[in-house]
């Protein structure tokens, strides 16, 4: 077997000076009590020891263990879906440029002013408006808190997009779900950490969304597609069950043999890993992803018998999520799904009507299934939902029928762990333009994102390029009037 | 002389700077004095001299700019007439110790000398029962010794916190236990017997509803003409909003508990539950009294052992540490429906145990009762298990169990008198269980458990 061994290079020789892969997030998460690398390993909890490599333990008690992003791709309109404004509808079809200041749209095609096409409704005991666009959402409005002044710093939608994911509106910088992952590892080991459902759109900016950055390669999400094959390979391709095992076997003894004469290095235990994790995943997945020990209840509160296809499509991950949730995922985000013709997402810069009502359409009982499913099951107690765009829309029309881009006001809301239910946060100005009060940006966010998973966000940091990289950057506040 | 307000005030504000130089500079000339006691010296003369004289311009500045200061309303009258004629007779006791040594010259006899000795001691005297008062008009009397170790502990002064710990909302008083802390926090320091701004005293239940200058204070059933509500509630860069002078506002939770105590009637006695408060109301109060921090949040328990959890690890658990420190464990075992966890494990690591999922695990009713010794519970999932109420006796041991997942379970409604009576249970789930619906008596629900049972109940 001496064809396998080799010299060192340089680059690993350096690399035996340092330490190895499993105590990157220790070196995060108590890099102040622990100053150098060996003090790491002998200052291990003697408790975390016993664990094993399980996930790190979050500074205070977590109120939420999971979260699911449910990720409206494209920008969908405040005025039209959570933020009513009357004003619109007294002046419709008015100059706006009289009303007051705007500033440059994308595509500068600014046109009057325009009122929702949809009336809003009251719901639940505290009695949230919500459009007509969301009628089975609305019936959960009373475990919504429901923020109505967002802001985003960019106008355009990958930049935006990266903004909303990583924190930062450049590409290249570590998704929240590795974050999330990165800081309290996935509580199933047969299952990665963070997952993408893939309902059919890839947001803009593609897969650099959902990756790791500089963080390791084993906290990047990982991709399921709606359909037969949610993962490519995830059927093993060998017929006879007992050659996959052992070819793999082999494979990890000449492996473990290469990382003893390196004494350890990154890339090899992450390939390690990687390739155990494929193998489990292998059963795990047709497992997950069967639907059959659901009952018909359950999968009509979903809405899987809709004779809308892109509402089934959705309903699926839904469900989808759920399920994973209960397998012990930490990060679970849901993409739009592809629901065809004319309307690209969220993006309606014309049509606003025939594009809202079908992207509502396809995820508002899902949605509303999924939050009654998870408060049955008493998972919603564990469990923060995120609905949220990248940015809102205008309230005036581009062109005639549609809207721009706005990244000063936008709404979203959260529900479960932690969640205030039937609160609503901040205001914008009477046209739905501009947030006049409490501003909520992406970095608070994150925040609040983490701090309900127990984390502190100024403590979660990654050691790169000579600078501890956070999530929130040097920005980011807690919004504590929407936690319970 | 006529300023306009505005500028008589700011130039009033130098006063509490100005203050410290005749203080500094009459201690100092004390110092001197003491050295110059039994040995005579011309220099240290010489030097008292200008400092004598020093304090006493000093002096008139402060005084100057405390009465234009004084102009500006607030101040307990008492007090600032006290401190006005100190702080005049500092200066003009000053002024008569620095004429005797003008007239002494560079003579070595002392003028006067009596008149000198009684001027620079009751100088000193007037200065420090002066600053003192000073002192009392700007941080309110009691300010001085309100953490004193002799003070007495079960003052119920103005400064003296009248909150008690409330262990259950039931015993909680709505306006002693909750409005009068809230003003007490952030309203207090300026509205108290002897700073009263505005004419406005917020430290008895009288004086709140009556009002200050601006007019009634608190108008029982009625928002829209209280005062003290709508100066909270006005926006923050309002001219009338209060907490003024960038003092801390206060969070919408403390303005929805005025706003309901003063909705209510602004009744004086009443216990909290007495209003019916809604569940949201019932929440707000909940957290407002930390009631819901009580639980988890500040348990700590002792370091487990190694081997118990090695054990629990090696029988098919899942063991997740909940927080970084407080060893407070979270154990998990997901039979999925075929395989059965070993139950006596777990009293090895009863003192950390908080959290337990023992979803469809196949249990049955004999079982549940190895759960007994588990009375650090926080939180149990029995949800998809073949047990029914009869395997629930053991509940009442766990005091602490605050959420019971019993989804897909036998349990029916003869466990409910079990299972409402249990003192720190939050959210109960029972769907998809033997309970109907339509036999549950809701009287004896109480308003702290949210019982989560089948959809509709879940959509109003």
């Amino acid at each position: 077997m001496n064809q396998f061994q080799r010299p060192l290079s340089r680059r690993e020789m350096l690399g035996i000076c340092k330490c190895g892969f499993g105590s990157l997030a220790m070196l995060g998460m108590f890099g102040s009590l622990l100053p150098s690398c060996s003090g790491v390993e002998a200052g291990k909890n003697q408790l975390l020891d016993h664990l094993g490599a399980g996930p790190i333990p979050p500074g205070f008690v977590p109120r939420a263990k999971n979260i699911i992003f449910l990720y409206m791709d494209g920008g969908i309109s405040q005025v039209d879906s959570f933020d009513p404004k009357p004003r619109l509808a007294k002046e419709n079809g008015e100059d706006p440029a009289k009303k007051f200041k705007m500033d440059a749209t994308q595509f500068g095609d600014v046109g009057k002013i325009l009122k929702s096409p949809w009336q809003f409704n009251r719901y639940g005991e505290s009695g949230m408006e919500i459009s007509e666009l969301f009628p089975h959402i609305g019936t959960c409005a009373d475990e919504l808190a429901l923020i109505r002044s967002m802001v985003s710093n960019f106008p355009e939608h990958t930049n935006a997009n990266y903004f909303l994911h990583t924190g930062s509106g450049l590409q290249g910088r570590p998704s929240m779900g590795a974050w999330v992952n990165y800081g309290l590892g996935s509580e199933n080991s047969n299952l990665p950490g963070y997952v993408v459902l893939d309902g059919g759109l890839i947001p803009p900016g593609g897969l650099d969304n959902f990756k790791n950055g500089f963080l390791p390669a084993a906290y990047q999400a990982s991709l399921l597609r709606a359909g037969a094959e949610p993962l490519a390979n995830i059927k093993p391709l060998d017929s006879i069950a007992g050659i996959q095992e052992e070819k793999l076997a082999f494979l990890k003894k000449r492996d473990q043999h290469l990382l003893q004469s390196l004494d350890g290095n990154d890339a090899i235990e992450a390939a390690i890993s990687n390739y155990e994790l494929a193998y489990k995943m292998q059963s795990s997945i047709p497992e997950l992803t069967e639907f059959k020990e659901e009952s018909e209840a359950t999968k009509k509160l979903y809405g899987l018998d809709s004779p809308d296809p892109n509402t089934r499509n959705y309903a699926a991950q839904c469900l989808l999520a759920r399920r994973l949730v209960e397998r012990g995922v930490r990060f679970i985000e849901l993409t739009c799904p592809d629901i065809g013709g004319n309307a690209d997402r969220w993006d309606q810069h014309s049509n606003l009507k025939d594009g809202h009502e079908r992207n509502a359409h396809a995820v508002d009982q899902p949605i509303a299934g999924l939050l009654k499913d998870l408060k049955l099951r008493g998972l919603l107690d564990e469990t923060l939902v995120v609905f949220s765009g990248e940015f809102g829309r205008t309230p005036f029309a581009q062109g005639t029928d549609g809207r721009d881009h706005n990244p000063s006001a936008f709404s979203m809301w959260m529900a479960g762990a932690g969640i205030k239910g039937g609160t609503i946060y901040g205001t914008t100005d009477e046209y739905g333009y501009r947030v006049v009060d409490k501003p909520v940006t992406i970095h608070d966010l994150h925040a609040t994102m983490l701090h309900l998973m127990g984390v502190d966000h100024k403590q979660l940091t990654f050691r790169f390029g000579g600078r501890d990289f956070r999530l929130t950057d040097v920005h980011g506040n807690i919004v504590k009037d929407i936690l319970a | 002389m006529q300023l306009n307000p505005e500028f008589s005030l700011f130039v009033g504000r130098f006063h509490p700077l100005l203050v410290h130089l005749p203080i500094g500079l009459l201690s100092f000339a004390l110092v001197l004095h003491l050295i110059q006691w039994k040995k005579k010296s011309a220099r240290l003369t010489e030097a008292l001299t200008i400092l004598w004289l020093l304090a006493a311009v000093s002096g008139g500045l402060s005084i100057l700019t405390g009465w234009l200061l004084s102009s500006g309303d607030g101040y307990e009258t008492e007090t600032l007439e006290r401190h006005k004629i100190g702080g005049i007779l500092v200066a003009v006791l000053s002024l008569v110790v620095f004429i005797t040594y003008l007239i002494q010259g560079k003579s070595q006899r002392a003028a006067f000398p009596i008149l000198r000795l009684t001027g620079i001691v009751s100088a000193i005297g007037a200065m420090i029962l002066t600053g003192h008062w000073g002192g009392a008009l700007t941080h309110g009397g009691s300010y001085l010794t309100e953490y004193s170790p002799f003070a007495a502990s079960d003052s119920t002064g103005p400064a003296g916190s009248t909150a008690r710990q409330i262990r259950e909302l039931d015993s909680a008083y709505l306006f002693e236990d909750a409005v009068l802390p809230i003003l007490q926090a952030k309203c207090v320091s300026c509205h108290n017997e002897e700073k009263t701004k505005g004419e406005y005293l917020l430290t008895s239940h009288t004086a709140i509803l009556k009002g200050g200058k601006s007019g009634a204070g608190v108008v029982p059933g009625n928002l829209a003409t209280s005062e003290l509500y709508r100066r909270i509630s006005l926006p923050e860069d309002h001219k009338e909003f209060m907490p003024t002078d960038g003092k801390t506002p206060l969070t919408e939770e403390q303005k929805a508990i005025l706003e309901w105590w003063i909705e209510t009637g602004a009744h004086q006695q009443q216990r909290v539950t007495a209003f019916t408060p809604n569940a949201k109301q019932r929440d707000e109060l909940v957290r407002f009294f930390g009631l819901d921090q009580q639980a988890v949040a500040g348990y700590v328990a002792p370091a487990p052992d190694p081997s118990a959890i090695n054990a629990l690890l090696n029988n098919g658990y899942q063991v997740n540490l909940l927080t970084r420190t407080g060893n407070l464990l979270e154990v998990k075992f997901n039979g999925k429906g075929s395989s059965r966890p070993d139950l006596s494990l777990l009293v090895a690591v009863k003192q950390q145990l908080v959290w337990l999922q023992l979803e469809n695990c196949q249990l049955e009713d004999a079982d549940l009762t190895a759960l007994a010794p588990l009375t650090s519970l926080f939180k149990l999932n029995l949800n998809r298990n073949p047990i029914s109420e009869k395997g629930l006796t053991f509940l009442p041991a766990l005091t602490k169990l605050e959420y019971l997942n019993l989804y897909g379970t036998q349990v029916s409604e003869a466990g409910l008198p079990l299972l409402t009576s249990l003192p720190a249970l939050k959210k109960l789930y029972l769907w998809e269980s033997k309970v109907d619906q339509t036999k549950i008596d809701s009287s004896k629900l109480t308003g702290k458990l949210e019982l989560v049972l089948a959809l509709d109940t879940l959509v109003p």
